[in-house]
C-alpha cells in the first residue's frame, strides 16, 4: 500500500457545504404538516407543581395540543434512564430516579429548566405566546447546588429514594489503609482543595429534535441534533417509550458541535416522538440558548481535596483523593461512568505512582444533570494530577519539568515492551512521556524564560510558566471492560464498505461526524487502502436506516474504533477481490499482490485493476465457481483496549500586578495521539480543546446561587473565549503507534482539552510565586482578575 | 429567541419617525438594535411598533464645522471609529469606539442608539461627557440642544421623552495640544466596561475625567477633574476617583474591586494625558 | 439581590409610620406598583409594572406586611411573578426618630430572582436595586411634602 492520501493534510471535503451555508441541520428540514412544539420551563430549581391551568392556552387560535406530565403518565411512560450502571462500595445498585419527560402535578421540579409543558402549535411564534397563557401553580422549597453540601445531613432532597442525595459512592486504586500508611510515611505531603468548575458545553447548533409519526405504516423518525443516533434509538424505543426499535429510525443529521453534550438521550427527544403519535403529525422542538444554558448537559463540577506523598528525593509515594462529584437532578445517559470509569482510572497519569486511592461521593442536587463533556472525566483526573506536581515543585524547591522527569514512566512501546499495568485497573498501551516534555521545553526555550520571568518580577507585569502532563483513555472501548464496569451498552463500532459495480465506493460508519472531519479522514483511509481517488469515496453516516448500526462519536473513538471496523471491512473487500482477480489472471490467489489499486501477478506484469473487479462482482458472467457475486461487507470492531494519547502542554502568562489581569502570552502544545492520517485536522482539533481547556482555566464557569439560578446563563455574562483571547498556538506532536489497532492510530479530540486547563492555572500560581505571593496555593478557576487580585491581596 | 410580534417601520424622515412615535401605543426607536433587538427576543420587552431611524440620511454624516465635530445619530461605531475627521480632532473617541463591543456590534451599532439607551457600562456616554459634548434632540415641539451632562439622568434613563429622536452628537474641537484617552478595562463575556476612564487635559490643565461601567450611570468626577485641574500627580488625583458614588457590583467585579479598578484606570488615563 | 439603604424624611415617625401603613400611599412609594388591593388583615394584591431600561415587564402577585411593631418596624414581604420571571423580597424596614421633625428609614432584605431575570439581568443587578432604592425615597419625600 503506497499512502497518497494518509498523513497529508487533504483539505476537508464537508467545508463546501459548511462554509457555504449549505449544511443541513435539524432546524432547517421542514416536514410537510409540521407542527412546532414550545417546552414551559420551571423557573424554579425546586418546587413542587400544585396545578396547571391549560385551558386559555388550548383554545388559542393556531394551538394544536397542549400536553402535561399527566398525559405522559397514563401512557405508562417513567422517564429517561442512564445508560451506565455503577454500585455503591458495598454492591448496593445506584440511586436512579428516571427523568421524567414532563413533570406532573403534584410532583416536583428538581431544577430550573425542568420540563412542566407543551405547547404544540402551527408556528413557534404562536406556541410561545400559547406558553405564556399557561397559569402553573408552584410551592418553592429550598435548593442545594454543591455536591459537597448536598451530602451533608439536612440538605434539602433531591430525590426521596436517596438519601442524603446521594446517587452512589465508589472508590478505586490500592486498599485505603495501605495509600493512608504511605501517606503517613511520606517525607513530603502536597496538599490541595479546589473546585474543578462547571462547565456548559455551548454547541453553535443548539439542541433540536423532530418527531415524526405516520399512523399509515406505524412507524417513527427522529431526527435529532446528536453525536449518537443508534444509541438513542436504543434507548429511547427500549427504555422509554417501549416501542419495537424496527419501526423506528433515528437521524442525526449535519450536527454543529457536541463537544459531549449531544451524545446523550434527551427527555425532548422522546417527548416530540410521543407528541408526534398524539397528533399525528410531525413536532419540531429547537431549543433557544437560554434554554440550552439551563437543559443541555453540562460537565465536570468536581469538588476535591488531594494529597500527593513524596519521597526525600521527590518521587511520589502515594496519592489520596477525596472528590464529591456533581451529577445534577436526574443521571443522564453516561454521567455515572463520567467521574468514576473515566476519571479514578486515569489518576495514575504519567507517574509511577506506587499507592493510590480515589474516596468518590456522587451527589444529586437541584441543577441540571452534569455527563461528559470533551474529555469528560481525563481532565478532572489531569488537572487534580498537574496542579499536585506543579504545587508539590514549588514547595519542595525542585524544578516542576525535573519532578515530573523523575516520575514519568520509562518509554514502552507495547511491542518490545509490555504495557504498563496501572494501580487504577487500566494497562497503558504505549507512550514515551519524557519526549514531549523534551521538546516542550526546547520549544519554550526555558533558560532564558527564567530569566525574563526574573527581571519581570521586579515589575507590575508578572510572569509565569506552567506545565502540564498527561495521558488519557480514548478509542472508548473494549465492550467486555466496560460491561464489567456498568456500561448498558456495548462500545464497538461499525463499518461498512460498499463497492458500487463502477468501482465507486459508499461506506457507512456508525461513527458520527458533527466537526471531526469524518467525511476526509475515513475517505482518505479508504481511497489509501484502496488504491482509488479519493473523490470514488463517500463516507455516509447518522442515519440508523442506512447503517447498520453504531455506537457514536465521543471519547476520541471514532477512528481508532470506527476506523478500524472500516479497515477490517476494506481487509474482507481485497481479500473477495483476490479471488475474482485469480480467476480473472489464471493465476493462484496467493501469487497475487494487492497494491496501487490493482492486483498483480508476482514477478509478472499482468494485473488487474480494482475497478474491473468491482464490475466484475456485480456482473459475475465469468466468475470463481461458488463465490458470491458482489462486493460488499460489514464489520464490527471491538478494540483489544483503550487508547492512550499523552503529551505535554506549557503556558505563559503575564499577570497585571495592579488589576490580577492574566494575559495568556504562549502556548506550546506537544501531543502524542498515534499515528497522525490528517495532519490539519489533528492540528485543528488540537486548536479548539486547547480555546476550550483555556477558556475553563481563564474565562468559563457556570455559576449558581443559593437558589438554584444560575445566574450566568447568556453570552454577556458567561464568557466563551474567543479568538482574541488567545495567542497563536506553538505546536508539535511525536508519533507512537497505538500497537493494538490496525491503523495504530490513538484519537485526538480531546487532547487539547485534558492537558491545557491546568498549565494555565499553573502559569498564574507560577506568576504570583515569582511576584513574591509564594504563600498561594489556589485560584478558583475561571482565574478571573478579582480572583487573581484579590489572591495576592489576601 | 422568539419574540412578541411587533410592527417594523422604516422611517425616511425624522419628523416621519416622530410621527409614528407619537401614533403607536407603546413604540420603540431602533438605532443599531444591538441592546433593543436581545431584549426582544428574550421577550424583557414587547413594544407593538419599532421605528427604524438607521436609514434616515440627515441623520448620517460625519464632519467638521466651526471648530466643532458633528456626527449624525445615526452613525455606526465603526464609522466613528474610522473616520478620518474623528482620528485628526479627538482621537479618543475612535479609540473609544472601536473598542466597543466585537465587529459585529461595531458594524450595526449606533452611537444614538447607545446614549438613548444609556447603559451604565456602555463606553458613549462616559467619552462624551469627557468630550464635553453637546446632544441635539428634535421631538414633537422641535429641537433643542443639551449637554451630556444634562442628558444622562441615570440608571439607563435620559432626559430624552418617548417621542424624541437624537440627531446629532457636537463636540467642541479642544484646542491645539489637548491630549486625551480612553482605557477600558473589558468584561470578556460582554465587552462592556467593568471601568472606562474617559480623560482629555487641555494645554491650559483643564482636565475633565469620566467614567463608564463603575456606577449606575456614567459621570464625570470632579474630584479627580479638580485636583489634576490644579496641578496634583496622575497618581494623587486618581486617589480621589469613584469617591461618594453608589458602585455596582456584580458576580465578576465586587464593589471594592470595582472600585480599585477605577483608581487604578483613573491614573494610568491621567499619566497617559500629562 | 441585596436591597439595603437608608434616608433621613422631613417627617415625624408618626407620620412616617402613618403614611406606611396607608395602601394608597404604599401604593404610591414603593416603585412600580400601579395597584395595591387589601385582600385580608395587612395582606395585599399587587400590580405592578416595572419599565427598566430594556426591560418592561407587568407583575402581579402578594404583598404582605408582618412583624408589625408601631412604629418602629416591619416586614415587607413582596412576591411578584411574571412572565419574564418572578421575584420574590422579604426587607425590613426600621424607622428610628432622628429628632422631632425628622425620621431616619433603613432597610435590609434580600429579592429572590427567578427565571430569565435570575439568568440574564445579573449585570445590572445592582444598578436596579440602587435605581428602586432612590425611587423609593424620592417618592416618600415627595408624598410627606404634598
Amino acid at each position: 500500500m503506497s499512502n497518497k492520501y494518509i498523513g497529508k493534510a487533504v483539505k476537508r471535503v464537508e467545508d463546501k457545504r459548511f462554509i457555504t451555508g449549505k449544511g443541513k441541520y435539524t432546524d432547517d428540514m421542514i416536514l410537510p404538516g409540521q407542527t412546532y412544539a414550545y417546552i414551559i420551563r420551571s423557573p424554579y430549581a425546586h418546587a413542587k407543581v400544585n396545578s396547571i391551568d391549560i385551558s386559555h392556552a388550548l383554545s388559542a387560535e393556531g394551538v394544536v395540543a397542549v400536553f402535561t406530565g399527566d398525559d405522559i403518565a397514563q401512557s405508562g411512560i417513567n422517564g429517561v434512564p442512564a445508560g451506565w450502571q455503577v454500585n455503591f462500595k458495598n454492591g448496593d445498585i445506584m440511586k436512579e430516579p428516571p427523568h421524567p419527560l414532563l413533570v406532573g402535578t403534584g410532583s416536583t421540579v428538581k431544577h430550573v429548566g425542568d420540563a412542566v409543558a407543551v405547547v404544540i402549535a402551527e408556528s413557534k411564534e404562536i406556541a410561545a405566546d400559547a406558553a405564556e397563557m399557561v397559569e402553573i401553580d408552584y410551592e418553592v422549597f429550598d435548593a442545594v447546588v454543591n455536591p459537597a453540601d448536598a451530602v451533608k445531613e439536612g440538605a434539602p432532597l433531591v430525590h426521596e429514594a436517596a438519601p442524603n442525595n446521594i446517587a452512589f459512592d465508589w472508590e478505586i486504586g490500592n486498599p485505603k489503609a495501605e495509600v493512608d500508611e504511605a501517606i503517613a510515611n511520606s517525607h513530603h505531603v502536597t496538599s490541595l482543595e479546589f473546585v474543578n468548575q462547571r462547565m456548559i458545553p455551548n454547541p453553535i447548533e443548539p439542541r433540536s429534535a423532530i418527531g415524526l409519526y405516520e399512523p399509515s405504516t406505524d412507524r417513527y423518525t427522529l431526527y435529532t441534533s446528536t453525536q449518537n443516533p443508534h444509541l438513542i434509538r436504543l434507548l429511547m424505543c427500549a427504555f422509554v417509550l417501549g416501542i419495537p426499535e424496527h419501526k423506528v429510525r433515528v437521524v442525526g443529521p449535519d450536527v454543529g458541535g457536541g463537544f459531549g453534550s449531544k451524545i446523550f438521550h434527551y427527555t425532548e427527544e422522546a417527548l416530540v416522538t410521543w407528541c408526534s403519535k398524539q397528533i399525528e403529525r410531525p413536532v419540531k422542538w429547537t431549543s433557544e440558548r437560554s434554554e440550552a444554558f439551563i437543559t443541555d448537559a453540562h460537565g465536570r463540577d468536581h469538588v476535591t481535596h488531594a494529597e500527593m506523598g513524596f519521597d526525600k528525593e521527590g518521587n511520589v509515594t502515594a496519592l489520596r483523593i477525596k472528590t464529591f462529584a456533581n451529577l445534577g437532578a436526574y443521571l443522564s445517559t453516561f454521567a455515572p461512568a463520567v467521574p468514576t470509569y473515566l476519571h479514578g482510572t486515569l489518576l495514575q497519569g504519567l507517574y509511577t505512582t506506587p499507592k493510590i486511592h480515589l474516596d468518590m461521593t456522587c451527589a444529586f442536587t437541584h441543577t441540571n444533570a452534569v455527563d461528559a463533556y470533551r474529555g469528560a472525566g481525563r481532565p478532572e483526573a489531569t488537572y487534580l494530577l498537574e496542579r499536585l506536581m506543579d504545587l508539590a515543585a514549588h514547595e519542595m524547591g525542585i524544578d516542576p519539568v525535573e519532578l515530573r522527569m523523575k516520575n514519568f514512566i520509562p518509554p514502552f512501546d507495547g511491542v518490545n515492551q509490555p504495557g504498563y499495568q496501572t494501580q487504577v485497573a487500566l494497562q497503558y498501551d504505549s507512550g514515551n512521556y519524557q519526549e514531549v516534555l523534551k521538546r516542550g521545553v526546547a520549544m519554550l526555550g526555558y533558560e532564558e524564560f527564567r530569566k525574563a520571568q526574573a527581571e519581570a518580577a521586579q515589575s507590575n507585569k508578572l510572569l509565569g510558566v506552567g506545565f502540564s502532563t498527561y495521558v488519557e483513555a480514548c478509542g472508548i472501548a473494549p465492550s467486555a471492560v466496560v460491561g464489567a464496569l456498568g456500561a448498558r451498552a456495548g462500545l464497538y463500532e461499525v463499518g461498512q464498505v460498499r463497492v458500487q459495480p463502477t468501482g465507486k465506493v459508499s461506506v457507512y460508519t456508525g461513527a458520527h461526524s458533527h466537526g471531526q472531519g469524518h467525511e476526509t479522514t475515513f475517505a482518505q483511509v479508504v481511497a489509501d487502502k484502496l488504491g482509488i481517488p479519493l473523490e470514488d469515496v463517500e463516507i455516509h453516516h447518522g442515519d440508523t436506516e442506512t447503517v447498520a448500526f453504531g455506537m457514536g462519536t465521543y471519547g476520541s473513538r471514532s477512528l481508532a474504533v470506527g476506523g478500524s471496523a472500516i479497515v477490517k471491512s476494506l481487509e474482507k473487500i481485497i481479500e473477495k477481490g483476490a479471488k475474482i482477480a485469480a480467476h480473472k489472471l489464471e493465476a493462484n490467489v496467493d501469487d497475487l499482490t494487492f497494491a496501487d489499486g490493482k492486483y498483480t501477478v508476482n514477478g509478472t506484469d499482468k494485473s488487474v485493476a480494482f475497478g474491473d473487479i468491482a464490475l466484475t462482482a456485480y456482473i459475475p458472467h465469468n466468475y470463481p465457481a461458488g463465490l458470491e457475486p458482489g462486493l460488499d461487507f460489514s464489520s464490527f470492531y471491538d478494540p483489544a483496549n483503550f487508547t492512550y494519547p499523552f503529551g505535554c502542554h506549557i503556558a505563559v502568562v503575564e499577570v497585571d500586578k495592579e488589576t490580577g489581569k492574566v494575559s495568556l502570552k504562549r502556548f506550546i502544545a506537544v501531543d502524542d495521539v498515534g499515528n497522525v492520517i490528517n495532519p490539519m485536522i489533528v492540528d485543528g482539533q488540537i486548536h479548539g480543546g486547547l480555546a476550550q481547556g483555556i477558556g475553563q482555566a481563564l474565562l468559563e464557569g457556570a455559576i449558581f446561587d443559593e437558589n438554584g439560578q444560575l445566574i450566568n446563563g447568556s453570552y454577556m455574562d458567561y464568557c466563551m473565549p474567543r479568538a482574541d483571547d488567545l495567542p497563536m498556538f506553538e505546536l508539535d506532536r511525536t508519533e507512537t503507534p497505538c500497537p493494538h489497532n490496525p491503523l495504530g492510530v490513538k484519537g485526538a479530540g480531546e487532547a487539547g482539552c485534558i492537558g491545557s486547563t491546568p498549565a494555565v492555572v499553573n502559569a498564574v500560581l507560577d506568576a504570583l510565586w515569582s511576584g513574591g505571593f509564594g504563600h498561594v496555593k489556589d485560584i478558583l478557576m475561571p482565574t478571573t482578575p478579582e480572583r487573581v487580585w484579590r489572591a495576592m491581596n489576601s | 429567541m422568539i419574540p412578541h410580534s411587533f410592527d417594523y417601520k422604516r422611517a425616511s424622515s425624522v419628523e416621519e419617525a416622530i410621527e409614528i412615535l407619537q401614533n403607536g401605543s407603546y413604540a420603540k426607536v431602533l438605532g443599531g438594535g444591538h441592546s433593543l433587538v436581545p431584549a426582544l427576543k428574550l421577550r424583557l420587552n414587547a413594544p407593538d411598533t419599532l421605528v427604524d431611524v438607521t436609514r434616515i440620511e440627515s441623520l448620517k454624516g460625519i464632519g467638521i464645522e466651526d471648530g466643532t465635530l458633528v456626527i449624525g445619530a445615526a452613525n455606526t461605531h465603526h464609522e466613528i471609529a474610522t473616520s478620518a475627521d474623528v482620528q485628526n480632532t479627538l482621537s479618543f473617541l475612535a479609540k473609544g469606539a472601536s473598542a466597543i463591543g466585537d465587529v459585529q456590534v461595531r458594524n450595526k451599532g449606533t452611537i444614538g442608539g447607545s446614549i438613548a439607551h444609556a447603559d451604565p457600562s456602555a463606553d458613549w456616554p462616559a467619552l462624551l461627557l469627557a468630550a464635553d459634548a453637546s446632544i441635539v434632540i428634535q421631538g414633537a415641539d422641535g429641537t433643542k440642544t443639551v449637554s451630556a451632562q444634562d442628558f444622562f439622568t441615570g440608571f439607563f434613563s435620559t432626559i430624552l421623552e418617548e417621542t424624541d429622536i437624537i440627531t446629532q452628537i457636537r463636540i467642541p474641537i479642544p484646542p491645539e495640544g489637548t491630549k486625551s484617552t480612553y482605557q477600558k478595562f473589558v468584561q470578556p463575556a460582554s465587552r462592556f466596561a467593568i471601568v472606562g476612564c474617559a480623560a482629555v487635559k487641555e494645554p491650559s490643565g483643564a482636565t475633565r475625567v469620566a467614567f463608564a461601567g463603575v456606577s449606575d450611570y456614567a459621570f464625570r468626577d470632579e474630584a479627580v477633574e479638580s485636583a489634576s485641574s490644579s496641578g496634583a500627580s496622575a497618581e494623587e488625583a486618581a486617589s480621589k476617583a469613584a469617591e461618594g458614588v453608589s458602585i455596582m457590583s456584580d458576580h465578576y467585579a465586587s464593589e471594592d474591586y470595582r472600585k480599585h479598578l477605577a483608581k487604578v484606570y483613573a491614573r494610568r488615563a491621567l499619566v497617559e494625558v500629562s | 439581590m441585596q436591597l439595603t439603604g437608608s434616608h433621613t424624611l422631613a417627617a415625624p415617625i408618626e407620620k412616617v409610620w402613618q403614611m406606611l401603613m396607608d395602601t394608597d400611599i404604599l401604593a404610591k412609594i414603593v416603585p412600580g406598583v400601579s395597584r395595591l388591593e387589601k385582600t385580608g388583615e395587612n395582606q395585599f394584591e399587587a400590580i405592578s409594572e416595572i419599565k427598566l431600561g430594556p426591560v418592561s415587564g407587568k407583575f402581579s402577585g402578594g404583598l404582605t406586611l408582618s412583624d408589625i411593631i408601631a412604629p418602629s418596624t416591619f416586614t415587607l414581604n413582596v412576591s411578584q411573578n411574571s412572565k419574564i420571571g418572578n421575584a420574590d423580597a422579604s426587607i425590613k424596614i426600621n424607622l428610628v426618630a432622628v429628632d422631632a421633625q425628622q425620621t431616619e428609614i433603613s432597610f435590609d432584605g434580600d429579592a429572590k430572582l427567578s427565571g430569565l431575570l435570575a439568568r440574564t439581568g445579573q449585570r445590572v443587578l445592582s444598578g436596579v436595586a440602587n435605581t428602586l432604592t432612590k425611587q423609593f425615597f424620592s417618592n416618600f419625600e415627595e408624598e410627606i411634602a404634598s
